[in-house]
């Protein structure tokens, strides 16, 4: 099995669990990196490794306080990786959290969700 | 202790001191919370967003307009962001600018920087483009944009100006203030109000 | 207009400028700000240290200042609670400028604090904050006294100020620390 991906949040770059023998998948923080497609690289990566033997279901969340637009990019590319591989059969499902008073962070979560076709969930988080 | 102390000690103000209060009070009176020139890098936008952070939190803010003024601000900077590489790589004057303003219950987000004089042309088109748009088209085109294979620093620029738009609902204030064959400075103005939640 | 905000602030060389309520946690973050900026530039090391450190001084001075504020009684043109903060960089050195209101009845007192400080060479500051150190003063004048006294040190340089008269009962009181860049 694959070696899980940890990568510890700091104040520009997001936390980083994959984690495939316990089905965690998480992606949550900041993401305004100074370089985003370097950061992003080492996921994608991951990712591609993934793909090769992924789980028959893939629980992937994503819990993102705000990004910029180069990480919106690199984001979609990590989706789209992730769509394939529910194209190929094993089933993916991607929750999208976003917080009550986040209007973009929803709106967001619906544009990706309008360009991909892999399960794409959005959570509201109430306090 | 020289008599003249007080001559002295003025001898060593530099030109801004002696401009202080007319700075204070016209920052005052125009509601200018903070301005900043310089090179921003993304260490720079970090602690820029706690400075608004704690700013908005002082202020009362509700959550809702804070996380927009938040968003608005974490995308207007993108535009005069410049990555490491390239700041090192060409000659071109990237100091930018940033002022923040508040005006009653609706914050004013300014971004000033230089572009290439033959870039304007295109630059205002697409303002003008965006600023028609419906808050559904600026959706679509957005999408649009996101998924294009190109990946170049204008990519990333317009994105960021449709983001803008879509963001603060409302139109997007620019200007373009001609220097020199090679160079123009191009502010850009976001304005998020209650019309924007 | 935008434009001739950003050619003043070229003119001045200011680098940062702000108006507002000075918090703690705004004072950290402006000189997080200000030290990546600081880092950004590659400016020299020492010098790096030597102006994070007047920014540290002057801001944490004006800070206190505010945040020992008595309740006066609201005055309608003034708002005594906010502040200037200004950095600039020029050709020799760093300025750090910080300005808020004061009671014109402690214009006197002030300026005489400052002119004490800057008759002073650099072994009689040390005397001189030891001295007010040790009158186990801690009233907010005693270290308001001691907080100059820092700045003047830390800067190696005579501080510059400025009263501008406001209204009956307010003046703006303008400090300047300067650090050489050479």
């Amino acid at each position: 099995m694959l070696e899980p991906l940890k990568i510890e949040p700091t104040h520009k770059t997001p936390k980083v669990y994959f984690d495939p023998a316990n089905n965690i998948f998480e992606l949550s923080g900041r993401s305004i990196p100074e370089d985003s497609v370097g950061f992003y690289k080492r996921i994608l990566d991951w990712i591609d490794d993934y793909s090769a033997g992924p789980n028959d279901k893939t629980d992937f969340k994503f819990e993102l306080e705000y990004f910029n637009t180069s990480s919106s990019k690199n984001i979609l590319e990590l989706l789209k990786k992730l769509e394939k591989i529910h194209q190929g059969g094993k089933a993916v499902h991607i929750s999208w959290y976003y917080d009550e008073d986040d209007e973009d962070m929803e709106e967001t979560g619906q544009d990706y969700k309008a360009l991909l076709s892999v399960p794409l969930e959005l959570i509201m988080k109430v306090y | 202790m020289n008599p003249n102390t007080n001559e002295t000690t003025r001898t060593y103000m530099s030109g801004s001191l002696s401009i202080t209060y007319a700075t204070y009070k016209d920052m005052y009176d125009n509601n200018i919370i903070f301005g900043y020139r310089g090179i921003v890098t993304s260490d720079f936008v970090t602690s820029v967003l706690d400075i608004m952070e704690e700013r908005l939190e002082e202020e009362r803010q509700s959550k809702k307009l804070a996380k927009k003024v938040f968003n608005v601000m974490v995308e207007s900077l993108t535009n005069i962001y410049v990555d490491e590489d390239k700041r090192a790589k060409d000659d071109f004057d990237h100091t930018a600018l940033l002022l923040v303003k508040r005006v009653n219950d609706a914050y004013r987000v300014t971004t000033g920087s230089y572009v290439p004089t033959r870039d304007v042309k295109a630059l205002k088109h697409m303002l003008d483009k965006i600023n028609c748009m419906t808050h559904d088209e600026l959706k679509l085109y957005y999408q649009e944009i996101l998924q294009l294979e190109d990946a170049t620093a204008s990519g990333l620029t317009s994105l960021a100006i449709i983001d803008l738009a879509r963001k603060s609902k409302n139109k997007l204030v620019y200007n373009f203030k001609f220097e020199s064959e090679k160079i123009t400075f191009f502010t850009l103005e976001s304005e998020i109000s209650q019309k924007s939640l | 207009m935008t434009y001739s905000y950003y050619k003043n602030m070229q003119l001045n060389n200011i680098i940062f400028v702000y108006q507002g309520e000075v918090t703690a946690d705004l004072v950290s973050s402006i000189l997080q700000m200000m030290e990546n900026k600081l880092d950004g530039d590659g400016e020299d090391k020492k010098i790096k240290k030597k102006v994070f450190n007047v920014m540290v001084e002057c801001l944490q001075n004006v800070y206190h200042h505010l945040d020992t504020l008595e309740v006066v009684n609201p005055d309608d043109d003034v708002n005594d609670r906010t502040a200037l903060l200004m950095i600039g960089k020029e050709e020799n050195d760093y300025y750090v400028i910080t300005g808020n209101h004061i009671l014109n009845n402690r214009v006197s007192n002030v300026r005489e604090r400052l002119e004490k400080v800057n008759g002073c060479n650099k072994d009689e500051l040390k005397t001189l904050y030891q001295s007010i150190l040790n009158e186990g003063s801690l009233s907010e004048k005693g270290t308001a006294g001691l907080g100059m006294i820092d700045i003047a040190r830390k800067s190696g340089q005579k501080l510059g100020y400025d009263f501008h008269p406001v209204n009956e009962k307010y003046s703006f009181f303008s400090l300047e620390a300067k650090v050489s860049r050479i």
